[in-house]
C-alpha cells in the first residue's frame, strides 16, 4: 500500500484515455507527415538543380556545334517550334534550336553585320515526375560568310 | 488505512530504539493520500494498452522505414550532387582552356613547332592532351605575365669597356650607365603563352600550366608539375573533329564513314609513339612548316567522375576472370547499376572499361574488353567494380585550322618553296 502510494500520484492513476493517446498520435503523425513534407520539397528542388546543370551542359554543347557550323558560312536548320531531337549523351533530354536571321530595323546598325547576325534560341527539355520542365539558352551568334 | 496522527511527519518509534547511541532515527515521510481507500487507481486496461501498442508499432515502423528511404535519397543525392559539380567544374576549365588553344603565334614568336599534341600515355594508356594557349586576362594573366620570354637576356647589360671585354657580372653592376634598360617584354612569355597539359593518373585529373612554352611538352606532364582538378575522375576521354571527321559515333569496322580521330598533332610531322599513325601524318620535313599545321575544329570531352569509395554505386568480383574471358561476369550485386546495352553502360574494374550489354541480379554480359582505349588485363577476386556518372561536352576551337595542302594551288606553290635552293642558312 505505501509503496503504491510512492509511485501514483492522484491525477496519474487516472491514466490516458485511448482518446488522449490517440490525439497525441495524431500530433505526432501531422508533424511527421509536414517535416517529410520539407525533405521531399528539398529533394525536389534538388534533382531540379541536377537536372538544370546537365541541361546546361547539353545547351553548351548544342552551342559549341552551332558556332562551329556559322564559322563554316553554313546557317544550322530551324527546329520547327514544338518539335525535338534526342541526343545520345543525354538520354534523358530534349533539345530544339531556333534560329532567326535579324533584321537591320534601326538606323545605323552596320548592315554587314546586321545580315549576318542571328538570334540563336537553344531549349532544352526533360521530364520531371510528369511535369516538363526545361530550360533555354538565347544568343547572338554572328555567320562567317553571307 | 486511518493515520492516527494529524501531523503528517511521524516519528518511527520501532526503528528509534534499534538504533545504536549516537545514531539520529531515520525519519520516514508518509503523505496522506484522501482517496486511495475508496477508489482504486484505474491505468490503463489491457485492451487500450494493446491497442495503444499496435498503433505505436504500426506508426514506428513505418516511421523507420520512411526515415531510412530519407536517408538512402538523400545520400544519393548528396553523391550525385559531388559528381555534377565535380563534373560540371572541370568542363568548364577544360573547356575554356581549349578555346582559346592557340593555332598561330604572334609575330615575333617563332620557337613554337608543336602547338597542339594528343596522345596516349605510355604507363598508363589514358588519354593525355598538351596544347598552347594565350591568356589576354583573367587571374592566370600573372602566370604568362612574369614568366619570362624563355630567351637569354645577354644583351641587357652592356660592357662600359670596349668590345670584346668580359661583361661584369650582372649582380655588380646595377647603375645606370652599365644598365642598358629591362624592356617590359623581358618578363613577359613571348605572345602571353603557356603550355597546358591535361592527364589523368591514379583517377586524379591533373592540369599543368607552364610559361614559356617549354620545348619538350610530354616529359612535364608529370603529377609534381600539375595541379589537382579533381580527384575519382574514372575516365578523361578526347575526340578530334578533324578535316576528315563526319560524325562522332564509332563507326562500325570496315566502314567507309570516318568518326572522329583519337591522336592529333599539329605539326604532322612527330614520329614518337602512336602519332606516327596520325591521319594527317605527312613526315619529318614538316616539322618546320608551320603553314601545314593542322588543328581540329571541335574537340568532345567526356568525363566520367564519383564520389570517393565506399561512398559510390560500386560492387566487387566474386570470381577472377582471366584476360579475354568475355561474356558472364559474376559480382556481389548489380544494385544501382544501369540496364546496360548504351552508350553509359561502361563499367571499371581495376584499371580497365569494359562495356556490358545486360546484367542480372549478380552478373554482368560484357561485350566488350578493354573499352575507352585501356587494356585488357585479368582480374582477381574482390577487385572493386564502378561506374561513375559520365558527362559529355563539345567544345568548338575558332582558331581550328584544316590541312591546306588538299588544295591543288597551294600544294603547288608549297612544292616550288621547298624544292627552291635557301640562302639562308644558320
Amino acid at each position: 500500500m505505501s509503496s503504491s502510494a510512492l509511485f501514483t500520484s492522484p491525477r496519474a492513476a487516472r491514466g490516458m484515455t485511448l482518446i488522449e493517446v490517440m490525439i497525441s498520435f495524431a500530433i505526432l503523425v501531422v508533424g511527421l507527415v509536414s517535416i517529410f513534407a520539407i525533405l521531399n520539397a528539398g529533394f525536389r528542388s534538388h534533382k531540379r538543380a541536377v537536372n538544370e546543370t546537365e541541361a546546361s551542359i547539353l545547351a553548351d554543347s548544342l552551342l559549341s556545334e552551332m558556332r562551329s557550323e556559322f564559322a563554316h558560312g553554313t546557317v544550322p536548320t530551324s527546329d520547327r517550334p514544338g518539335s525535338f531531337h534526342e541526343n545520345a549523351d543525354f538520354p534523358l533530354y530534349k533539345y530544339s534550336r531556333q534560329i532567326v536571321a535579324l533584321e537591320p530595323a534601326r538606323k545605323g546598325v552596320n548592315q554587314v553585320m546586321a545580315d549576318r547576325s542571328y538570334f540563336t534560341r537553344v531549349e532544352v527539355r526533360w521530364s520531371d515526375q510528369g511535369d516538363d520542365k526545361s530550360i533555354s539558352v538565347d544568343t547572338v551568334m554572328f555567320c562567317n560568310r553571307k | 488505512m486511518k493515520l492516527k496522527n494529524a501531523n503528517p511527519f511521524t516519528l518511527s518509534a520501532p526503528n528509534a530504539r534499534r538504533c545504536t547511541a549516537g545514531f539520529q532515527p531515520a525519519r520516514v515521510l508518509t503523505i496522506p493520500f484522501r482517496n486511495q481507500s475508496r477508489r482504486r487507481p484505474r491505468g490503463l486496461t489491457l485492451v487500450e494498452v494493446m491497442i495503444t501498442m499496435v498503433i505505436f508499432v504500426t506508426l514506428a515502423a513505418s516511421t523507420i522505414l520512411a526515415v531510412k528511404e530519407v536517408v538512402t535519397q538523400w545520400s544519393l543525392g548528396e553523391r550525385r550532387r559531388v559528381a555534377y559539380e565535380k563534373a560540371a567544374g572541370c568542363i568548364d576549365i577544360v573547356s575554356s582552356d581549349i578555346r582559346l588553344a592557340m593555332s598561330h603565334e604572334p609575330a615575333g614568336v617563332t620557337d613554337i613547332k608543336a602547338k597542339f599534341i594528343a596522345d596516349f600515355d605510355p604507363e598508363t594508356y589514358q588519354q593525355r592532351l598538351m596544347f598552347v594557349r594565350t591568356f589576354e586576362s583573367g587571374p592566370e594573366r600573372a602566370i604568362t605575365f612574369n614568366a619570362g620570354d624563355g630567351i637569354d637576356n645577354q644583351m641587357m647589360f652592356k660592357s662600359a669597356a670596349s668590345d670584346g671585354a668580359q661583361a661584369p657580372s650582372p649582380l655588380n653592376v646595377m647603375d645606370g650607365s652599365e644598365f642598358t634598360g629591362l624592356k617590359v617584354g623581358d618578363f613577359k612569355a613571348l605572345g602571353g603563352m603557356a603550355m597546358i597539359g591535361y592527364f589523368v593518373k591514379d583517377q586524379i585529373l591533373y592540369r599543368v600550366i607552364r610559361a614559356p612554352v617549354p620545348d619538350r611538352m610530354a616529359a612535364l606532364l608529370q603529377p609534381q608539375n600539375g595541379q589537382i582538378l579533381a580527384t575519382d575522375v574514372l575516365h578523361l576521354g578526347f575526340e578530334y573533329w578533324g578535316q576528315y571527321t563526319q560524325q562522332w559515333e564509332e563507326p562500325p569496322a570496315r566502314s567507309k564513314i570516318i568518326g572522329p580521330e583519337r591522336l592529333w598533332d599539329s605539326t604532322r610531322s612527330l614520329t614518337v609513339g602512336p602519332l606516327k599513325n596520325f591521319r594527317m601524318h605527312r613526315g619529318e620535313d614538316s616539322a618546320d612548316d608551320k603553314d601545314d599545321d593542322v588543328f581540329p575544329e571541335k574537340v568532345r570531352l567526356t568525363i566520367t567522375v564519383d564520389s570517393p569509395l565506399p561512398r559510390c554505386v560500386f560492387t566487387k568480383l566474386t570470381d577472377d576472370i582471366g584476360e579475354s574471358s568475355g561474356g558472364e561476369i559474376l559480382v556481389d550485386s548489380t544494385r544501382s547499376f544501369p540496364e546496360g546495352g548504351d552508350e553509359s553502360s561502361y563499367i571499371l574494374i581495376d584499371d580497365e572499361w569494359m562495356h556490358f550489354s545486360k546484367k542480372t541480379s549478380e552478373s554482368f554480359f560484357i561485350d566488350r574488353r578493354g573499352a575507352r582505349g585501356t587494356k585488357a588485363v585479368g582480374h582477381a577476386v574482390n577487385a572493386t567494380i564502378r561506374i561513375g556518372k559520365t558527362f559529355r561536352r563539345v567544345v568548338y576551337l575558332p582558331n581550328w585550322r584544316d590541312d591546306w595542302s588538299i588544295d591543288a594551288d597551294w600544294r603547288a606553290r608549297k612544292e616550288a618553296q621547298r624544292t627552291k635552293p635557301r640562302t639562308l642558312t644558320k
